[in-house]
C-alpha cells in the first residue's frame, strides 16, 4: 500500500499526508514521534497520569479522523497537536470541575535508589520537585500552559502563541506573571513546610 | 539609548527574580524528559486505527475467490435453466443457435440408412409436448426439431454403430452451443449418442 518509511527521513507533513491516505505505518510513526511531548503536556496540565493517557489517545484519534485538516504551511505538527491537546485538556478540566488529587503526582516514576552519600541531596531534590509540581498545578490554566509549553517543553514563544492563539507579547507577559506566582508559591510553601504545615494551595486547588 | 537601558534593567530584574524558578523548572523538565505514554495507549490507538481502517482487498481476496466459484456455478445453472424454460419449439428448418454451422436436420437418419446395425432410439419428444400429447387426443407427432452434432471421424461404410441414450447436464449442452428441451428433470436432458465400434462418439441428437 505504501512505500517503506525511513523514520528519520520523512517529515511530519509527509507522514500526515500518508496518514490521511490510510497509511498505518505513517500514523504509527507519527504517534511514536509525538506521544511523549503530548503526554508530558497533558500530565503537567491535569496532574494525573490517567487523564494524560486519555488526552494522548484522544489527540491521536483526532489526528486519525481529521488528518486532512492539518495545514503544514500554517504551523508545525507539534504546534497543531499541542493545540488539540490544550483544547481537550481544558474541556476535560471544565467538564469535570473537580479538585485534582495531588497525591497522584507524588507517586513519581520509580526513582533509582540514590547512593548513600547523595541521599540527603536526593531527598531534597525530590521534595523540591514535588513542591514545584504542586505550585505549577496551583497556577490558573492560562498561566500554567505557558509555563509548561515554554519552560518545561521548551517550545518557542512563537509556537506557543500559535498553540494558544494569542500574540507573542501575551505569552511573554503570562510567562513572567506565572514565574512570579511560582516564586511566591514556592517561597510560601517553604515557609509553611518549615513550620510543618500543609500548604494551603496544595490542600485545595481548583483545576481550572 | 535610554529605552535600551531601561529594557536591560528590566530584563536584569526579571532574570534576578525568576532565576531560581527557572532553574527549578529546568530541573523538573530534565527529570520528566523520559516520561512517555504507556504502551497500552499506543495499543489502544492502533486498535482504533485498525477498526476505522479495515484491511483492504488483499485479505479478503482469497475468501472472495472461494466464494466466486459456487457463485459462478449458481449463475450458470440459473442461466441454463432459464434458457431451457423459455426455449420455444422451433420449426423444422431451424437448426439451433446461429453460431452452429448449418447441418441437415435428419443427418442421423441419413447415416442410419448407410449404416447397417445402427438402431436409433425413439425420437426425443419434449416433456411438455408429451404431457400435451397425453392430455389431448391427437396422434403422437415427431419432434419438431432435432439438433445433430457430428463429432470425431466420419462413419465408414459397414462400421457397426450403436445409439446410446444418455442423460447429461443441460449446462453441458449450453457449453457447446446447443439449447435443448429434452426429457429429464430440470437440470439434465436425454440425448441420443451415436457411438462407433471404437467406443468414440460420432454424433449427438438432441431433441428440441
Amino acid at each position: 500500500m505504501a512505500d517503506a518509511i525511513q523514520p528519520g527521513a520523512v517529515s511530519d507533513a509527509d507522514l500526515v499526508r500518508r496518514t490521511s491516505r490510510g497509511d498505518r505505518d505513517a500514523f504509527a510513526l507519527l504517534y511514536r514521534r509525538h506521544q511523549a511531548t503530548i503526554f508530558r503536556f497533558a500530565r503537567f496540565m491535569t496532574g494525573c497520569d490517567a487523564a494524560a493517557e486519555d488526552v494522548v489517545q484522544d489527540v491521536f484519534l483526532a489526528l486519525m479522523r481529521d488528518a486532512a485538516r492539518y495545514d503544514a504551511r500554517r504551523a508545525a505538527l507539534s504546534t497543531y497537536l499541542y493545540g488539540v491537546a490544550r483544547h481537550l485538556t481544558r474541556r476535560r478540566l471544565l467538564r469535570e470541575r473537580r479538585f485534582v488529587a495531588l497525591d497522584a503526582l507524588d507517586g513519581e516514576r520509580a526513582p533509582e535508589p540514590p547512593a548513600a552519600d547523595d541521599l540527603d541531596a536526593d531527598v531534597l531534590r525530590r521534595g523540591a520537585m514535588r513542591q514545584l509540581r504542586r505550585a505549577i498545578l496551583a497556577l490558573p490554566s492560562r498561566y500554567r500552559e505557558v509555563v509548561v509549553l515554554c519552560d518545561l517543553e521548551e517550545v518557542s514563544y512563537a509556537d506557543a502563541a500559535a498553540t494558544i492563539g494569542c500574540p507573542i507579547g501575551t505569552i511573554r507577559s503570562r510567562l513572567h506573571r506565572a514565574r512570579q506566582m511560582l516564586s511566591h508559591t514556592l517561597s510560601a510553601n517553604g515557609t509553611e513546610s518549615r513550620n510543618d504545615r500543609v500548604p494551603a494551595a496544595a490542600r485545595l486547588r481548583c483545576a481550572v | 539609548m535610554k529605552l535600551r537601558d531601561r529594557s536591560t534593567r528590566t530584563e536584569r530584574r526579571e532574570d534576578g527574580g525568576d532565576a531560581a524558578v527557572r532553574e527549578q523548572l529546568r530541573m523538573l523538565a530534565a527529570a520528566e524528559r523520559d516520561a512517555a505514554a504507556p504502551a497500552h495507549v499506543e495499543w489502544q490507538v492502533m486498535r482504533a486505527w485498525d477498526q476505522a481502517h479495515p484491511p483492504p482487498l488483499a485479505v479478503n481476496r482469497s475468501r472472495t475467490r472461494w466464494l466466486a466459484l459456487p457463485a459462478a456455478a449458481a449463475v450458470a445453472l440459473a442461466c441454463a435453466v432459464t434458457l431451457a424454460r423459455f426455449a420455444q419449439p422451433r420449426p423444422a428448418g431451424d437448426l439451433g443457435p446461429p453460431s452452429l454451422p448449418p447441418r441437415p436436420v435428419n443427418a442421423l437418419a441419413g447415416m442410419r440408412d448407410q449404416m447397417p446395425g445402427v438402431h436409433e432410439a425413439e425420437p426425443l419428444v419434449p416433456a411438455r409436448a408429451r404431457r400435451a400429447r397425453r392430455v389431448s387426443s391427437p396422434p403422437p407427432q415427431a419432434p419438431q426439431a432435432v439438433n445433430v452434432l457430428l463429432v470425431g471421424t466420419p462413419v465408414t461404410p459397414g462400421e457397426q454403430m450403436r445409439v446410446v441414450r444418455v442423460r447429461i447436464a443441460r449446462a453441458s449442452l449450453s457449453a457447446i452451443g446447443l439449447r435443448a428441451v429434452g426429457t429429464g428433470d430440470g437440470e439434465t436432458v436425454d440425448v441420443d449418442m451415436l457411438v462407433g465400434e471404437d467406443g468414440v462418439a460420432r454424433g449427438l441428437r438432441v431433441g428440441m
